[in-house]
């Protein structure tokens, strides 16, 4: 069905104003609309319409790849269906001004000609291709995402427009247009309610949906498991991977945030200000400590979600390199966030394996929370740490957790009239790493060292497929800084079994979602070198064969036909396939010694006729096999091969010898 | 797995029909449109698609809720011919009456096939024919096996019509068209009247019960005139009920004279007693008869194989001249069967609804048919068979029928994956032209060079 009058101009028209592509909108609506006045048409076949489909679609291809490779965000699908009705016009103007208004679906879809090819018995179906289009006008408009109430203006306008003629004619116009008019009304309530829903739903989802990306924890604070009663599930999934430079480094553990204050199964951080980090001159290097002379590197490839989020490094961290982002800030304790960068960085880091110097302790290092005091103060006077030295203390208190306690992701909440903490202490002995980190930290304090509460990642499990290391949800880790001698050293007492622990319960297939990470880990990888490469812009030298080649393709044959010249095309004469076969110099010879062959008897016949002659019976016997390929050849579809083609040649001809010398020793000698 | 499968694509069967039937061509844009607009407008502040989706949306929801409010009263009468053919489209009346006193436009009538989905064992049992040339995954995953099966069983498809408008307490004669698909039996249910929505985009929809049943007749082939040689055969004791007369010595009754009628066979006493000439007939026991031996002796309950072996003998059942001959149709289903036609015996439709139903036989082995061919051997003046593969049995019978001098023509039916090898011609091997491998597929090709 072709849409009426003007509709498809209009639909043009509206999908330029919304996008700013005027110039464009308007040439292509008067293309189309002309073609109500012009009476000009192209004889386009099936196979012209599959010629210009391949085009329309090297457009697309070539729009899609240049968008991925251009575009810095993640919309640049938006952009694409910005950009669809310029893609699909060429295929508009060759239905608008083709003898037929339809076009066989089969030259638009690709499977669909294989499967044609494949059952050539196989009924076509045509479309017109006006509504679709116009379809896709309206959803192009609406990615130009001009947020005023003119897009549902004329989004209805143009729908109920279309909808008009396509109407039931069983019910009275005036009840169509109450309907319609409901429709619309529901319309705007709708994506009202739908577009707050989302805003709500993103408000009150964020949190629950940074832990489920883990890109955007918090610096300021974290709320940890202590206290809640069920079973640990971390997931299997990649979250990041490590690269060191030296392939024998050993596994580390990354930092992620680090803080000071614990309240109510939270850490916070007691001072919040960040303070900017300059680039150096390359705009990517980030100088964070000075160089230190004895350093390691790793590379982390990992992803900032909407561009921002906190750096996983490594203690004693002093350089990130290859870093691009756009503003870089850094807390007293450590922790760096960035923003304005990419969805995906590939930094690397330069660290130095001394201690880290850090800040000074403050007073909030030693502070312990008053309804947790009492048990640490037990502690620490059942394990006599008052009088020890603090290296004396570290042992007590590592040597404490290891023999006492064990790991279990099974959270077991808290007594009746104990905290969670001192219910692990004194009752369960059994937690996860955040137990432990957060009852070290609290130890130590009570015990007169200044400690802190870190939260990051364990680097252990290196991939063989990916040569480095990966970095699974499950393999986030917390522990203790402890101020030792001017510096914080790393000190944790979570269980060593803990990985191990939770790598069991990892299921068998995890190789699967593993592989399939690192595939689109190597494409993203692909995509963004070929964002950063030069050579880049040469690869679109490449499109040109494929766009000449097409060209050709569809300018081979000029097929233009005027409609009002009421002439009929002229009958080119079609040779018939198999029609200088040399069988018919067997039948002219046999018609001229006679053995005439009725019109209405076909060949077969003839032969199966001349067979119970008995002056032809001993010549006849020899053909069967020359006629067999006679008739393959005039009428087998895949016709005959090369060597049965000559075998035909011959054997008439062998034939024919045969017969002229059997008919000269006969004839009658003067 | 197969299970799971089966209930899957009985249930995707079923949505596609409610959707197929629901929804009209425009309804179907506006859903694709829908979907194309959510997928755009996921995200609802990066695009203003979200509000397209809404619109039609709300479009969607009132005309499926105005669906609800469709209250008609019709009946309806189907006037079936007796056979349709297997691909041929076959058209028929159906009477509409409106049994309200509103006018009834816009309306559209479906035809109801009985539920055409297969048994699951029927599923898991029966390959679709060629199914081994279909990729692993194909063949593991058994939806072509269920497309094919559906169509089979449903045998025929049809379109919607538009009812023509209706007045008010009046009746209306529309033409319906269906394309048998498979022979045998197309179980009609009902028909499904539909009326759209004020948009046009979805149909309310109301059932007429209306059973009835339609015989498909098979294919058939146009066939090059097929001249087997072979003489008159003795048939003892005549054939009952055959046409005409002949010159036997078995008294059958009188007749007026007729022209040209030899004086002998003058009754004279009759003549003299009714005052007007009067023959004598005698039944004629010398006939031309000519027996189809159809094969369906099969591993599995269906094949393309058989399904062309069908129609080969509806071919010849049709070709062959049986005003001057007769002609046995021999094959074995449950039982072994002989059904003679020819000479006004039974007529050639009777032996295409016989054929309509002929099923693969899978408990038997072809010894069970050669007794039966051997006992008609020697009232046979020829023979045509039409195999299903060509195996030291029925080279055995062939054998047996050549011995007794009695011209057979073998036809035997390939489904082309092994080529020619390994047919050789054996009790065939000196008449060739006797012998033809035909190909499905190709038949017609095969057939013309008969």
């Amino acid at each position: 069905m072709k849409t009426p009058l003007l509709l498809l101009g209009a639909a043009l028209i509206f999908w330029g104003w919304q996008t700013g592509l005027w110039i464009f909108a308007a040439v292509m609506a008067v293309v189309l609309e002309s073609s109500r006045l012009i009476r000009l048409r192209w004889d386009l076949s099936t196979v012209d319409f599959r010629r210009i489909s391949d085009l329309c679609s090297l457009l697309f291809v070539i729009l899609l790849v240049y968008l991925l490779v251009s575009d810095r965000s993640d919309f640049f699908l938006i952009v694409l269906v910005k950009w669809l009705p310029i893609i699909f016009f060429p295929l508009l103007v060759a239905q608008a001004y083709a003898t037929s208004d339809r076009i066989d679906i089969s030259a638009l879809f690709v499977l669909l000609r294989k499967k044609k090819k494949k059952d050539k018995k196989q009924e076509s179906t045509a479309v017109n291709l006006t509504y679709p289009y116009f379809a896709i006008c309206i959803l192009s408009a609406s990615a130009a995402n001009v947020r005023d109430v003119y897009f549902y203006m004329g989004l209805f306008g143009l729908c109920a427009l279309a909808f008009w003629f396509v109407r039931s004619k069983r019910f009275s116009a005036m009840l169509w247009l109450g309907l319609i008019a409901i429709a619309g009304g529901t319309g705007v309530a709708g994506h009202i309610g739908l577009h707050g829903l989302q805003l709500t739903l993103e408000q009150k989802g964020l949190e629950w949906f940074t832990d489920f990306n883990h890109q955007g924890i918090d610096p300021f604070q974290t709320k940890t498991a202590i206290g809640d009663i069920g079973l640990l599930k971390p997931s299997n999934r990649i979250i990041f991977r490590v690269k060191p430079e030296d392939l024998q480094t050993s596994p580390m553990l990354l930092r992620e945030a680090i803080y000071d204050a614990y309240s109510f199964s939270m850490w916070f951080i007691s001072n919040s200000e960040f303070m900017p980090v300059r680039p150096e001159k390359n705009g990517t290097s980030w100088r964070l400590e000075h160089g230190a002379t004895h350093h390691r590197s790793i590379t982390v490839s990992s992803k900032l979600y909407k561009g921002q989020g906190v750096l996983k490094l490594p203690g004693g961290t002093f350089q990130v390199d290859r870093l691009p982002v756009g503003k870089m800030e850094r807390n007293i304790f450590g922790t760096v966030k960035v923003e304005g960068g990419p969805g995906r960085v590939d930094y690397r880091v330069h660290f130095d394996k001394a201690p880290d110097i850090g800040s000074p302790p403050v007073a909030m290092d030693l502070f312990i929370p008053r309804k947790e005091k009492p048990v640490f103060d037990k502690i620490v006077s059942d394990l006599g740490l008052v009088d020890k030295s603090p290296t004396q203390i570290l042992k007590t208190v590592e040597t404490f957790f290891q023999k006492n306690f064990s790991y279990s992701l099974l959270l077991s909440g808290q007594g009746p009239n104990s905290t969670p903490l001192s219910t692990f202490l004194l009752q369960t002995r059994s937690g996860h790493c955040e137990y432990f980190a957060t009852a070290t930290v609290l130890l130590l304090r009570a015990a007169g060292l200044p400690a802190r509460y870190v939260k990051g990642y364990s680097v252990h499990e290196f991939s063989q497929l990916e040569n480095r290391f990966i970095v699974r949800d499950r393999h986030a880790h917390a522990w203790t800084l402890v101020h030792l001698a001017g510096a914080w050293y790393k000190f944790d007492t979570t269980p060593a079994a803990w990985a191990s622990i939770e790598d069991a319960a990892a299921p068998g297939w995890e190789f699967i979602p593993d592989f399939l990470s690192y595939c689109w880990f190597k494409v993203m990888e692909w995509i963004q070198h070929a964002k950063k490469s030069s050579t880049i812009k040469y690869l679109w030298w490449l499109v040109i064969p494929f766009v000449l080649i097409l060209v050709r393709r569809f300018f081979r044959r000029k097929q233009v036909l005027r409609d009002d010249a009421g002439k009929p095309l002229q009958d080119t004469p079609h040779p018939q396939v198999g029609s200088d076969s040399e069988f018919y110099l067997i039948e002219k010879a046999l018609n001229k010694s006679g053995f005439v062959r009725h019109p209405s008897d076909t060949l077969q016949n003839w032969i199966g006729k001349l067979r119970n002659n008995r002056s032809a019976a001993f010549w006849i016997k020899d053909l069967r096999s020359i006629l067999d390929l006679h008739y393959r050849y005039r009428f087998d579809p895949d016709g005959i091969k090369t060597t049965e083609r000559a075998t035909l040649k011959s054997g008439t001809q062998a034939w024919l010898d045969k017969y002229k010398k059997f008919l000269d020793s006969s004839a009658p000698k003067p | 797995m197969k299970r799971i499968l089966y209930n899957t694509f009985r249930r995707t069967y079923t949505v596609k029909k409610w959707f197929g039937r629901r929804f009209t061509a425009s309804g179907k844009v506006v859903l694709l449109c829908l979907a194309a607009s959510a997928f755009v407008g996921l995200d609802t502040t990066q695009t203003m698609a979200y509000q397209a989706f809404t619109f039609l949306l709300a479009i969607v929801i009132i005309a499926m809720v105005s669906s609800l409010f469709f209250r008609c009263r019709l009946s309806a009468v189907r006037i079936l011919p007796r056979f349709g053919t297997t691909g041929v489209k076959l058209a028929y009346r159906i009477g509409i009456k409106n049994q309200t006193g509103k006018i009834q436009k816009g309306l559209k009538v479906f035809e109801n096939f009985k539920d055409p989905c297969p048994s699951f064992k029927e599923f898991i049992e029966t390959p679709e024919p060629a199914e081994k040339k279909r990729n692993l995954f194909d063949r593991a995953f058994g939806y072509y096996r269920w497309l094919w099966l559906i169509s089979k069983r449903q045998q025929a498809v049809t379109q919607a019509v538009t009812i023509p408008l209706l007045q008010p307490n009046s009746e209306i004669e529309i033409l319906i068209e269906i394309t048998p698909s498979h022979r045998g039996v197309v179980n009609l249910t009902g028909l499904t009247i539909a009326r759209p929505d004020p948009f046009g985009f979805f149909n309310a929809c109301m059932n007429v019960s209306l059973p009835q049943s339609l015989l498909i007749l098979p294919k058939r082939y146009d066939m090059p005139p097929v001249g087997l040689s072979g003489n008159r055969r003795y048939q003892s004791g005549g054939v009952a009920l055959a046409s005409t007369v002949g010159d036997s010595e078995e008294f059958v009754s009188m007749r007026d004279y007729r022209p040209g009628d030899p004086l002998r066979k003058i009754h004279w006493k009759s003549w003299a007693k009714i005052g007007k000439p009067v023959v004598k007939e005698y039944q004629d026991e010398f006939f031309v008869r000519h027996a189809l031996i159809l094969d369906t002796f099969q591993k599995t309950e269906h094949s393309q194989v058989l399904e062309e072996a069908v129609s080969i003998a509806a071919s010849f059942a049709c070709e062959i001249q049986t005003q001057e001959s007769l002609l046995d149709l021999m094959f074995v289903g449950l039982e072994a069967y002989c059904f003679t036609s020819g000479r006004g015996l039974a007529h050639t439709d009777k032996m295409l609804e016989i054929l309509a139903a002929v099923v693969g036989c899978r408990d038997k082995s072809f010894d069970y048919l050669t007794p039966v061919v051997i006992s008609r051997a020697s009232m046979l003046s020829g023979c045509i068979c039409v195999f299903l593969s060509w195996d030291e049995e029925r080279r055995k019978l062939i054998g047996y029928l050549n011995a007794l001098g009695i011209p057979v023509l073998v036809l035997v039916i390939t489904d082309g994956a092994g080529g020619s090898d390994g047919y050789d011609p054996g009790p065939m091997l000196d008449k060739p032209e006797n012998f033809h491998l035909l190909t499905s597929g190709k038949i017609q090709e095969g057939l013309m060079e008969l």
